[in-house]
């Protein structure tokens, strides 16, 4: 009747992935799927586009996950599937991706301190609205916010993963903390 | 309240790094449909191929166009004239006259139309003239030039004549002809094949009982498919997964009788139905994460058999006495082969049952413990049949047979089941009446 099989380690889980053993999968997706969809919702638009974008990254975990090996930690690699099934997700969702490659990067280029908000020490930022306001971004600014404050990118790596110029992602970047700052100043009262 | 200085990217950073996001239970249920499809039942054309090759391999075997066959055991032509007495009077070629046989197969058929013809023109001679002698060709008295004449003319011929006919085979392909290997067939799905049989129904002298009254002793196989219905979508659905089609046997003791240009049909068959389970099936599918709402709320949906896999449940089978009336209609193929279509009724009594199922909830349920099922339930059945006389008395009939249940062979509060299945059978049939 009941068949039960012990999947040790990290390890084990994947050779039985890379064996299409479904209880491995479920084990491996119950356990990276929530913070893959964090991932995912920081990229789409809404959480319609991150569920999608979330199924068929680990469809791509699944499939590719004999090709795994070991150079980082396996949330890392999956991580890395999300972000670029996420951009390809939406790449598909619109015709093109509107950057402007003409903008001005030394415009904003010395004014970092001018994207910083007044915060009480106490206060505490829900999480929820914090997706809720970076959703509000254009796909453009979204895009190259994320991979450069939150994944670590450079505006060379970026501009390879997108194929614009890397003043093109300086800019973006730069649009995009303006627009958050007047968001966040707007719908949270911060600032 | 104190403030601090905080860039905008920190704000997010902290924010939404690493953070987790709930998942609702169908994520991993529409994942693990796409990793692991189900294997899609293909329509099994090879089931109706058996049949029909089976069919038109016994047919362009038997039918063919047969060569002349010797009535003495000697010769290869049959030449049959006759004469009037007043040819053989005048012993002139114009006033012969001669009959033929367009077409002999068997050396009592060629009999039977000579004797026909001499007493034909016997008969005839005798109203004119009375008295009148007549000569067959081999008699003495006719002259070589005429015999060769009368050769030519009543010459039944040996060449292979191609025929076109329905083929019964699905397969496209050449069909080797039994009789002469170098005579392919060359047959189109359910279409025309190219050299085949011709069919000769008018064949009065055969010496085989084709009609009559026969009884018969058969065996064969049927693949089952259930028709499971249920107001639960996800039973539904995981039963269909776990169950599978089932080939099992099928024995008949039967009786047929013809009157006018119809075949009654009765009898007895004994039949197990069933389905195949999974060898290994997996619940663990479905719904492995609970459902969160939008309050955060947690709830396990009904089917969450997480971690649970059900192998090497026996499959469940159910034994009938099946009681056919049945009525088809035959068609002469040939003096010792015929083809007949017909329906049937039957009266189907459940006699016993074994194996298991997945029952409510989805737990393994030993079917002897199941309720709810119909003792009597009616089927209705469309066949067709190949017969062939293997001796004059003694029928083998092939036959293709798609039978399906009229009522539900089990109705509980949820669910209702039904069978239904195409079947292969072999029967041998005797004849009980001596001509």
């Amino acid at each position: 009747m009941g068949k039960e099989k012990k999947l040790a380690s990290e390890q084990d889980l994947i050779s039985a992935c890379i064996d299409n053993d479904s209880r491995a999968q479920k084990i491996l997706f119950e356990t990276y799927a929530p913070k893959m969809l964090g991932v995912c919702a920081r990229y789409c638009s809404n959480m319609e586009d991150a569920k999608d974008a979330l199924h068929e990254g680990f469809i791509k975990v699944f499939r590719l996950i004999g090709n795994f090996k070991g150079n980082s930690t396996l949330e890392t690699w999956m991580t890395r599937l999300m972000i670029n099934t996420s951009i390809d997700h939406f790449k598909k969702s619109i015709k093109y991706l509107h950057f402007e490659e003409h903008e001005k990067v030394h415009q904003y280029s010395d004014e970092e301190s001018s994207y910083s908000l007044q915060i009480e020490e106490e206060e505490q930022i829900k999480t929820e609205d914090l997706y809720k306001i970076i959703e509000q971004l254009p796909e453009g600014y979204r895009l190259v916010f994320n991979l450069y404050v939150i994944e670590g990118y450079t505006h060379k790596e970026i501009a390879g993963e997108l194929g614009i110029s890397a003043g093109t992602s300086k800019s973006q970047l730069a649009r995009a903390r303006t627009m958050l700052k007047k968001l966040v100043k707007e719908q949270l009262n911060i600032g | 309240m104190a403030k601090k200085n905080k860039h905008i990217d920190d704000l997010f950073k902290e924010g939404l790094k690493g953070n987790e996001l709930p998942l609702d239970g169908s994520e991993w249920g529409r994942l693990f449909d796409e990793l692991h499809p189900p294997k899609k039942k293909r329509f099994v054309w090879w089931w109706f191929a058996l049949p029909g090759v089976l069919l038109s391999a016994v047919l362009v075997f038997f039918l063919m166009p047969e060569k002349t066959k010797d009535v003495d055991g000697a010769s290869t032509n049959q030449v049959v004239s006759t004469q009037t007495p007043n040819s053989i009077a005048d012993n002139s070629d114009q006033t012969s006259k001669s009959a033929s046989v367009e077409k002999i197969e068997e050396k009592n058929s060629v009999e039977n139309e000579v004797q026909n013809i001499e007493s034909e023109v016997e008969k005839s001679v005798e109203s004119n003239s009375g008295g009148l002698s007549r000569q067959t060709s081999s008699a003495p008295g006719i002259s070589e030039n005429n015999k060769t004449r009368e050769r030519k003319e009543l010459e039944v011929s040996t060449s292979r004549t191609p025929y076109v006919v329905l083929s019964m085979s699905p397969i496209t392909g050449v069909n080797l002809s039994l009789e002469n290997p170098l005579s392919p067939m060359i047959s189109l799905p359910f279409g025309l094949g190219y050299p085949a049989v011709s069919i000769d129904t008018n064949n009065p002298a055969s010496e085989y009982i084709m009609k009559g009254r026969f009884i018969s002793l058969g065996g064969g196989a049927n693949r089952w498919s259930q028709q499971l219905e249920s107001n639960d979508n996800k039973y539904l659905e995981l039963r269909g997964k776990n169950e599978n089609t089932a080939i099992l046997p099928d024995f008949s003791i039967g009786y047929q009788h013809d009157f006018a240009k119809f075949r009654f049909n009765t009898g007895a068959a004994f039949t197990t139905k069933g389905q195949t389970n999974s060898r290994d099936f997996t619940f663990e599918i479905y719904d492995s994460l609970p459902y969160v709402d939008q309050n955060g709320q947690r709830t396990w949906l009904p089917y969450n058999y997480r971690d649970t896999t059900v192998s090497g449940l026996n499959s469940p089978r159910y034994q009938y006495v099946r009681l056919p009336i049945g009525l088809s209609y035959p068609v002469r193929l040939s003096d010792r082969a015929e083809l007949d279509l017909g329906v049937n009724t039957s009266l189907q009594i459940l006699t016993g049952g074994a194996g298991f199922i997945l029952g409510n909830g989805l737990k393994p349920q030993n079917v002897q413990q199941l309720g709810g099922f119909n003792r009597l339930q009616v089927g209705l059945s469309g066949s067709v049949g190949f017969g062939y006389a293997v001796t004059r008395q003694t029928k083998l009939r092939i036959s293709a047979t798609y039978s399906g249940d009229l009522s539900d062979m089990n109705r509980s509060a949820n669910n209702s089941q039904r069978f239904n299945g195409l079947g292969l059978n072999a029967a041998v049939q005797f004849n009980i009446k001596k001509k």
